[in-house]
């Protein structure tokens, strides 16, 4: 089993009654691209900063390479590369090279020549002397990302890393992190964009109210899912009633002209709607994916 | 990693434009100061050595010019209120910009960040008076020159000059860390430059008053602005002439004052206390994003 890069146990942390992260236990290993979702005010940024030494954990503990990390012992954290917070922390009155620069300084074997390298790896060659205060907020994104791997980290964890980029913009960071992780590098990446994850992360983690909800590699995750039926009818009260009698059937949902149906094929359901004199007008199905198991994980409870 | 640490605070806050701006409006105001008062007062076509009365002459000549910057620069002064504006933005701006998570999530130790942001600072404060001092110190030697038609470069002691920037930058010390704290504690620029500013206020204005009324004369020599008063009246021995003796307090005046020894300790102190409150609270902070 390849090594343990970061490990948090039982973490917790409350503000006041709020409890933003509770009982957070993970596993990070070597080479992986490690998903963590959960929908907005799940604790993500909050777990995150409790990880790279920003925030006290109330109770619990964060490991990084085999490292205990708290905010008065952060040493493990000089191999990781972070970027965190709805917006990147840069300095807005320097150009995009200076900010590099001005990181480039806590590494003696950083050269200028890897600067330049960095830039260019974020597409940013063309805007280096434009200050970082006119960017806008996916080149501000792109040059975080810039910062957080221009000492080539052992262990990169980016928080929402492509919020604010267009399309063309997230496929390159896509691209960028698949060809940083073929290198060995470990990396947790926290989003709400699902497809994202989906496409790029070996294994993944869901959280909801600061609790894991789920955690295992996508396929395993998507696995669990049973796929699901939905049919456009005239009177889906009547269909759902037809439907009910189906001993294959977990679950019936009608909502407006459709009825949605897990547990039986499409097959068997035409036939209960035919049989029982309903004629479907339209049929539908789909098959379990990381979005609607996210969507089902994280829904309120009434 | 101190050193590092320094090179990268060092350059942030020399690459700031608001630390040149501070540091050409205190050079342009000796400039207005000195030049333009000398200006006001002189008569058309008349030479500007016979038009400049004599109190006037004292005061934009060498070396009481150089005794006057050295006290304008100073914490508790014209120069202070700048300093205190540079350290509240310096240090409040780093958490609106969530700045201080690049260094803390590389593994950064938080006492050696904030030791090398006061490193930095304290070099600001040093250039904040020796700046005008080369500025000022040059537009009054041009001035010398021109009302007394020569500039004798023996009536400054350059050594009791050097002991004067560092006396400047004593009394720079606990305005300095008293905004550095309040900056770190309210994580605000304006709750970092009000407080400066309002311990400015209160400590030189109403506190010395209060203190007074209930008949606590000697707690107010150990106020910073009544320290600061005893070390500057040191700067007398800058002038190499009669003037040292007519600048220097009486006894009478010289026992309202703390002994300078015990006044640069006095303000050493003050910094101390301030700065072990900032550091003990940023270890504590919450730093989320």
């Amino acid at each position: 089993m390849k090594e343990l890069v970061l490990k948090t146990e039982n973490l917790k942390k409350y503000f006041g009654h709020i409890h933003a992260v509770e009982n957070l236990s993970l596993e990070v290993r070597r080479g992986e691209i490690f998903g963590f979702l959960g929908p907005n005010g799940a604790g993500k940024t909050t777990a995150i900063s409790m990880m790279l030494g920003l925030l006290y954990p109330t109770s619990g503990t964060v490991e990084v390479f085999g490292q205990r990390v708290t905010p008065q012992h952060s040493q493990a954290l000089s191999r990781v590369g972070a970027l965190v917070g709805a917006t990147p922390a840069l300095f807005p009155f320097l150009s995009a090279r200076n900010n590099l620069e001005l990181v480039a300084k806590m590494y003696p074997d950083v050269t200028r020549q890897r600067v330049d390298e960095t830039l260019a790896l974020v597409r940013l060659e063309q805007d280096a002397n434009r200050p970082a205060g006119q960017f806008s907020t996916g080149m501000k994104q792109r040059l975080g990302l810039a910062m957080a791997m221009i000492h080539k980290p052992d262990l990169l964890i980016l928080d929402e890393p492509t919020n604010g980029m267009d399309p063309a913009g997230m496929r390159d960071v896509r691209s960028l992190l698949r060809t940083l992780a073929d290198s060995g590098i470990t990396i947790v990446i926290s989003s709400h964009l699902l497809h994202e994850i989906e496409l790029i992360c070996d294994r993944v983690a869901v959280v909801k109210a600061g609790r894991l909800v789920a955690q295992g590699t996508v396929q395993e995750l998507v696995g669990q899912q049973t796929a699901s039926v939905k049919v456009r009818v005239e009177v889906p009260a009547a269909a759902a009633a037809a439907l009910a009698d189906l001993r294959q059937v977990k679950n019936i949902d009608a909502n407006g002209a459709y009825v949605t149906v897990q547990g039986a094929t499409s097959q068997q359901i035409i036939a209960q709607l035919v049989a029982k004199g309903i004629i479907p007008l339209e049929v539908t199905t789909s098959e379990g994916d990381l979005e609607s198991l996210f969507l089902e994980m994280t829904a309120e409870t009434p | 990693m101190l050193g590092n640490l320094f090179d990268i605070e060092k350059t942030k806050l020399f690459k700031r434009l608001m630390f040149w701006v501070e540091m050409g409006l205190l050079c342009g105001l000796f400039l207005l100061y000195y030049v333009g008062g000398v200006v006001a007062s002189s008569h058309p076509g008349v030479p500007i050595s016979s038009s400049t009365s004599p109190s006037l002459t004292l005061l934009v000549t060498w070396p009481r010019s150089l005794i006057e910057i050295l006290t304008l620069v100073s914490g508790n002064n014209l120069g202070g209120i700048g300093l205190m504006v540079l350290v509240a933005v310096v240090v409040a701006q780093e958490y609106q910009w969530n700045t201080i998570s690049l260094w803390l999530s590389r593994g950064t130790p938080r006492p050696l960040l904030l030791a090398a942001r006061l490193g930095a600072l304290l070099l600001a404060a040093l250039l904040l008076i020796v700046g005008p001092l080369i500025v000022g110190g040059t537009a009054t030697a041009i001035l010398t020159l021109l009302i007394q038609g020569k500039l004798d470069l023996n009536v400054v002691n350059y050594g009791q000059l050097a002991l004067g920037v560092t006396r400047s930058m004593i009394i720079a010390l606990p305005y300095l860390t008293f905004t550095f704290m309040m900056a770190t504690l309210t994580r605000s620029v304006a709750g970092g430059m009000g407080a400066g500013i309002g311990f400015l206020f209160v400590t030189e204005g109403v506190l010395p008053l209060l203190l007074l009324s209930v008949g606590a004369d000697k707690a107010v020599m150990y106020l910073p602005g009544m320290l600061a008063k005893s070390l500057l009246q040191l700067n007398a021995a800058i002038a190499n002439t009669s003037l040292a003796a007519i600048l220097t307090p009486e006894a009478g005046q010289a026992s309202a004052l703390a002994d300078p020894t015990v006044a640069a300790i006095g303000l050493v102190l003050y910094a101390v206390i301030f700065l072990g409150i900032a550091f003990y609270q940023f270890q504590r902070q919450d730093l989320s994003a």
